[in-house]
């Protein structure tokens, strides 16, 4: 398998502020790849550099084998992208900005037509589709743009934020578009929502200060990081703290943490050692009305990284 | 090897165009200027004055509408580039695969077309207006249309380089507004004050627009060589504003970020 995205110790400096230190990253044909760091941890000058918006102090980057600096027009043409939280010319509609990219990218007319009504309803955008972008808000904004990265089918996206100001029911879309290219594309996806990142991505980038803290997939990084679970359990009735307590003097149990009428319990153990927590529990003489394993958290992985770089 | 991005150019043109007269400002600019080519028309005859008899006379008095059309078509092109990067439509377009020169030459000659076709209708008003009262349309009508198309092309160059600098739209504008209009003329004044020919100055170049219509007839075979000597002149610096300040545009906006 031939690497689709290449990033070859780039480094990025806004006057004296090094925003990119010395990164490196190859993400190979139709994998998924989370990157994840803080606010200002370089995600975006990444992503902007590989999108020709901004030009690397030093170093490379590659796509499909091109040099976005100096076959720039050859690079960006295999990538759909989102960076940042783009507008769209007010006075035109969704079909009139699609046709207007579509044509920069050389899609023969009757290609383009097709592929217009076929993003357009992949973002349920077909009501306003005549509609000028003037008129939008920034969810329908959002879902325009994930429809100029499809557009042209092409065979990396990038994606910056993708689901940002959209509603819950968009973020579920987004979730589900990003789903259906899993194995067909190449998909390089910031985003601060880690939920979704392990949802959709089998393996994360993590920066932090413009340095590449790790790289590795979500089951690597939890088995290096965290041997442990979530779960979240809920009772029949409230639990007292008497009795909270007593389960967290249940075998492999970390630490128990009430939400309502739910307890969240931290499980050092796995899937299969899980089972013997749901028998404890029921043994202790509660009513289970749900027992969920929420998984061992990216997010657990993600705080100790960042919290060991600063 | 310069890969030739015609088809791209053409397509950019188009979509500019289409911004162009999908906004208020195109059609709030023709009704000005058509007002004002009326009012020349309309107010010689309310004060009872008639107009003119010279026929050259007339046309440089309706030769002020094209020249408020060269000054309104700054806030035509002022967002070109800077408003891509103020209203991050840059983030779309620039990561398309398109060469950013190719959206600089797109930008301005739709803004370019723009302004011609709003030039081309106050020289038609003209045009008519002297049939209608002199019922002769002197060449030099034609050839001061010329002439303002290529001053009009200096002066985009020039706010399409401020638009490609500036971070925001109406700075760009403005700043074109101030050098056209304030700095230029100060420095105009200042070096004929001194006995100096500002020939490089755009704006002076560009009153060969009006300049064209001293009537020739009255002149003699020196003066009249001598007039086309300084419209040569001044078609050469409006071509070197026009040239230079495109090619600065294109070398900034290529170079340029969207941080």
């Amino acid at each position: 398998m031939t690497d689709a995205i290449v990033i070859e110790n780039l480094s990025k400096y806004f006057g004296k502020f090094l925003a990119i230190n010395n990164l490196s990253l190859r993400i190979a044909e139709r994998e998924c790849v989370g990157y994840l760091g803080p606010n200002g941890a370089g995600k975006s000058t990444t992503i902007k550099i590989l999108c020709g918006l901004a030009f690397p102090s030093s170093g490379a980057a590659y796509l499909d084998g091109f040099d976005v600096v100096n076959e720039g027009g050859d690079a960006r043409s295999k990538v759909g992208s989102i960076v940042e939280t783009p507008e769209f010319y007010p006075y035109l509609t969704p079909q009139e900005v699609l046709s207007y990219f579509g044509r920069i990218r050389r899609m023969n007319k009757n290609e383009l037509e097709g592929r217009i009504k076929e993003v357009i309803l992949q973002v349920r955008l077909e009501k306003w589709a005549r509609v000028k972008i003037g008129k939008f808000s920034r969810g329908m904004k959002q879902r325009l743009a994930i429809a100029q990265a499809l557009l042209h089918d092409p065979p990396i996206l990038i994606l910056d934020e993708p689901a940002l100001g959209l509603d819950p029911r968009g973020m579920a879309e987004v979730r589900e578009i990003l789903k259906q290219m899993k194995g067909e594309k190449t998909v390089f996806y910031a985003s601060h929502i880690l939920t979704e990142v392990t949802q959709i991505c089998e393996k994360v980038a993590l920066i932090d200060h413009g340095r590449l803290l790790v790289y590795d997939t979500i089951t690597g990084l939890e088995k290096k990081f965290f041997a442990g679970l979530k779960i979240e359990v809920e009772t029949l009735k409230s639990m007292t703290a008497s009795q909270i307590k007593k389960i967290g003097e249940l075998k492999n149990v970390i630490k128990v943490e009430k939400k309502d009428s739910r307890i969240i319990i931290d499980f050092k153990g796995d899937r299969a050692a899980s089972g013997d927590l749901l028998d404890d529990i029921r043994n202790l003489g509660h009513k289970i009305l749900s027992f969920q394993v929420l998984g061992a958290t990216l997010e657990d992985v993600y705080l100790q990284l960042v919290e060991e770089a600063i | 090897m310069m890969e030739l991005e015609l088809d791209r150019l053409a397509i950019v043109t188009r979509y500019e165009l289409l911004k162009h007269f999908r906004r208020k400002r195109f059609y709030a600019v023709f009704a000005i200027v058509i007002a004002i080519e009326l009012l020349i028309l309309v107010i010689p005859k309310v004060l009872g004055e008639g107009y003119p008899d010279n026929v050259m006379t007339m046309a440089a008095m309706l030769s002020i509408g094209p020249s408020f059309a060269v000054i309104a078509s700054i806030f035509f092109i002022g967002d070109a580039i800077a408003g891509e990067f103020e209203g991050k439509t840059g983030y779309i377009l620039f990561s398309n695969p398109i060469k950013r020169t190719t959206v600089v030459a797109g930008k301005y000659l739709a803004c370019f077309a723009a302004t011609a076709l709003i030039l081309l209708a106050l020289y038609g008003v003209t045009t008519a207006s002297l049939l209608g009262i002199y019922h002769q349309v002197p060449l030099e009508v034609w050839e001061s249309f010329a002439y303002c198309l290529l001053y009009v092309g200096g002066v985009l160059a020039m706010a399409l380089f401020f638009s490609s600098i500036l971070r925001g739209s109406m700075g760009a504008a403005l700043s074109t507004f101030f050098l056209m209009f304030m700095i230029f003329p100060i420095l105009q004044g200042v070096l004929m004050t001194t006995g100096h020919e500002p020939w490089f100055i755009l704006t002076y170049a560009g009153g060969i627009v009006s300049g064209v219509y001293r009537a020739p007839a009255g002149m003699g075979p020196g003066q009249e060589a001598l007039m086309r000597t300084e419209i040569g002149q001044s078609l050469v610096v409006m071509v070197i504003y026009l040239v230079a300040f495109l090619f600065l545009s294109a070398v900034i906006t290529r170079r340029r970020e969207m941080i």
